[in-house]
């Protein structure tokens, strides 16, 4: 993902040797030939990253230094420190990186974290003596940074290590090569292949697998269904916990996203496997569930179409692009307004009482481990028994479709696949990675054709709803009106295509070859179950 | 990748005040920034304290692959790099006429520069020759310091006499005045009255101060040690302005 305009200078990382204080280092490293005190100051270090922490995911670190002199944003490469790129930056970077001034790394950011904000994951405080390596006529041809590092950890700061940076200057590699060698022979300094900031990050990658909402609950086979299925809804539980200090914040909209994905995967669980629990029990919290999604959708509809406005500029003549931007603003406006509801609904006791009698629901199934299960049935017999009916309903809704049918079939079979879905994504450790991963792709070519035609016909309900709202007394107000038509004629147009395009996704998705797939997925349940 | 040619038929008109303090202004923006320093006389290397020397000598350049990223070596300065002098590039127009295709070479050596640069500023040495017209075919812009003085405007004349009869279209020329004296009377009186058909001037102007001068003992861009001269502000206004004409 790296096509970048990077020099990729790689930093050497050195540890001091032990008992080495920062200052008895020093004073080691003056007595060497060509070193040249360039500058010293505290500064702080921030290390940047989505709250799902994508950068690392990806190998990179991102790094803001406010120092002397004016910011600077830092782009590492987690697995040999190079300097991918910098950006002078005076104030902490933005919440979204696509918003810089520089395109070309405003692109990368973009590639890099999605639709994520940039939020800080560690906080360091940083004592920093600079040193050049000079030739004789005075060129610098490597930085070398003592750096004396602390770590703030919940309002404290705590030591987290002195490190040696040294950065050698393109072209001065072998010379500086040379350097390193003596410094390790004459200091004692070692080597640090990985470096204090993968080291840090890495410890705090705990935090961010903790925040995936990626659903991956591992389950055993002959894991007693209820239990196994009350693993997934407590991750579900846990997905909606964390998410919600980021809904309140606003810190993007992945987190509501995330939040709603995993009410709609408790839902549906909840309705296809409602024979596993007592109907009296969770027929409130389903009804609950509903409340919450319900509850929270309009403000995502708002972020969704917010999310659009720039694919629907790039729908109209560069000049009339700007004749979109009431829309923006109205939908600002709401977004505003809707935001604050859905705080007031997170506050509210409604929902505090939900989460509180959902979590002891939870605790109270968790069945006695010696205890034998009712029927005798495993996880993985019901797993392979729902998601063959579902699959099932799916193939007899698609084949009931052809080029009459009205778009509410077409819903109705998309909302059939989300819960098929939802389903093989629950038990999907139950099943060999490779299997299950070819029939996922499979089901996404699906659901992306029905996804689409669901959103566009979303998109042109919102235009029309959004153009009655548009003050008609405005003088620009036909100019909006005129932008939002070229619009709903691009979308319409755009409709039909996915209308005609459904037919060769569903052929591919019921196509004897792919029908195996599940049937092999089947056969292994089956077997797994024996 | 814009590559900006500091370029002029005339020596000592502030071709290398230009491409140095320009350079330097772009990489403190965070542009990934390169200067190719293809005067022989290395007074950009001399700026940046950098041996007027490549390994390879100026035939190696167009022989071996990958050549330039062999040579470029790291200024003091973050996102800003530099291909040093060599002396043997007083040869080049020889080395070029060697070679097949010779007015593209310095093109073609660039063009894999893109990966890794957004600009590339070129000082270039004085006079019309093979270099120059590599120079020509592979910039985007030509930026032309003048000084304000009949001479000068004759050669810009020439210059541009010379590419209208060669039809060069890659480039746009952006003359400007450069090391304008206001003691003097021509000085003022040429700015003001800006001629007409040599290409657009741009409006900001570079005075004649010593506070340029001065980079030759510094060894730095003026940024460094005069940040709030008005020499450095003069630069900061013609960056500004040529960005608007990339």
């Amino acid at each position: 993902m790296t096509e970048f305009k990077s020099r990729k200078q790689r930093l050497r990382e050195f540890l001091l040797p032990e008992g080495k204080t920062a200052a008895s280092f020093v004073r080691s490293l003056r007595k060497l030939a060509g070193i040249r005190r360039a500058s010293a100051g505290k500064y702080d270090c921030v290390l940047y990253d989505s709250f799902d922490g994508r950068a690392y995911a990806q190998n990179v670190l991102l790094s803001w230094v406010d120092r002397e002199g004016g910011g600077i944003l830092q782009a590492l490469s987690a697995r040999d420190t190079a300097l991918l790129w910098e950006q002078p930056m005076k104030k902490p970077p933005p919440r979204f990186g696509w918003t810089i001034d520089r395109p070309d790394k405003a692109a990368w950011l973009k590639r890099c974290m999605g639709l994520r904000a940039l939020l800080p994951a560690i906080k360091l405080s940083v004592k920093r003596q600079t040193f050049r390596w000079t030739d004789d006529e005075d060129k610098t041809r490597a930085w070398i940074h003592v750096e004396d590092t602390e770590i703030s950890t919940g309002g404290e700061w705590a030591h987290a290590g002195v490190r040696l940076v040294i950065e050698p200057l393109r072209g001065y590699a072998s010379s500086v090569k040379r350097l390193e060698d003596r410094i390790v022979h004459d200091t004692g300094a070692r080597i640090d292949p990985e470096g204090l900031f993968v080291r840090l990050m890495e410890r705090h990658s705990i935090e961010f697998a903790r925040r995936s909402a990626r659903l991956n609950v591992i389950l055993e086979p002959e894991m007693e269904p209820r239990a196994a299925i009350v693993k997934v809804l407590t991750f579900l539980a846990d997905v909606m916990e964390v998410n919600e200090e980021g809904v309140m914040a606003a810190w993007d909209t992945e987190f509501l996203h995330d939040l709603r994905v995993a009410i709609r995967r408790t839902r549906s669980l909840l309705g296809q496997l409602k024979k596993q629990f007592s109907a009296e029990d969770i027929q409130p919290f389903r009804d609950e569930f509903a409340w919450l999604g319900q509850a929270t959708g309009r403000m995502r509809d708002i972020d969704v179409y917010l999310l659009e406005i720039p694919e629907f500029q790039k729908m109209l003549p560069t000049r009339f692009r700007g004749d979109l931007m009431p829309v923006r603003d109205l939908l600002l406006k709401q977004q505003k307004a809707e935001h604050k509801k859905l705080k007031a609904v997170l506050r509210s006791k409604k929902y505090r009482d939900l989460m509180t009698r959902w979590r002891a629901f939870l605790e109270q199934q968790q069945p006695e481990p010696s205890a034998p299960s009712g029927n005798g049935a495993t996880v993985a017999m019901v797993a392979r028994k729902r998601i063959r009916a579902l699959y099932k309903r799916v193939l007899k809704e698609g084949w009931a479709i052809d080029d009459e049918s009205p778009a509410e079939d077409l819903h109705e079979l998309r909302k059939s696949c989300k819960k098929l879905r939802y389903l093989i994504e629950c038990f999907q450790s139950l099943f060999p990675a490779d299997q299950i991963g070819a029939v996922i792709r499979k089901m996404k070519q699906l659901q992306e054709n029905l996804g689409e035609f669901q959103d566009l016909d979303v998109q042109i309900d919102g235009l029309l709803e959004f153009a009655e709202q548009l003050d008609i007394d405005r003088e620009d107000t036909p100019k909006n009106l005129l932008a939002m038509g070229a619009i709903l004629g691009n979308l319409e147009h755009r409709k039909r295509e996915v209308r005609t395009e459904f037919k060769g996704r569903f052929a591919a998705f019921s196509s004897s070859e792919n029908r195996d797939r599940f049937n092999n997925l089947f056969r292994y349940a089956q077997r797994q179950a024996a | 990748m814009k590559v900006i040619a500091s370029y002029n038929i005339k020596g000592g008109v502030g071709k290398t005040a230009a491409a140095v303090n320009l350079s330097y202004l772009a990489a403190g923006e965070g542009a990934s920034t390169l200067v190719w320093d293809l005067d022989p006389q290395g007074a950009a290397s001399f700026y940046f304290r950098i041996k007027p020397k490549i390994q390879m000598g100026g035939k190696g350049l167009f022989r071996r692959k990958r050549a330039l990223e062999r040579v470029i070596k790291g200024t003091d300065f973050p996102n800003l790099d530099l291909i040093p002098a060599d002396f043997s590039y007083r040869n080049m127009d020889l080395i070029l006429e060697g070679l097949r295709n010779p007015q593209n070479r310095i093109r073609k050596l660039l063009k894999p520069m893109a990966r890794e640069y957004d600009y590339v500023f070129i000082d270039c040495p004085p006079s019309i020759s093979l270099v120059s017209e590599n120079v020509f075919k592979a910039a985007n812009v030509l930026l032309v310091p003048t000084i304000p003085t009949t001479l000068s405007l004759r050669t810009l004349d020439q210059l541009v006499t010379f590419i209208a009869k060669r039809g060069y279209r890659n480039f746009t020329l952006l003359p400007f005045f450069s090391m304008v004296d206001r003691r003097k009377n021509i000085h003022r009186l040429i700015t003001k009255h800006r001629p007409m058909g040599m290409g657009k001037f741009l409006d900001s102007t570079i005075p004649y101060a010593s506070i340029v001068e001065r980079m030759g003992t510094e060894r730095a861009p003026l940024e460094v040690y005069a940040r709030s001269s008005p020499a450095a502000g003069a630069f900061r206004s013609l960056w500004l302005e040529l960005k608007t004409r990339l």
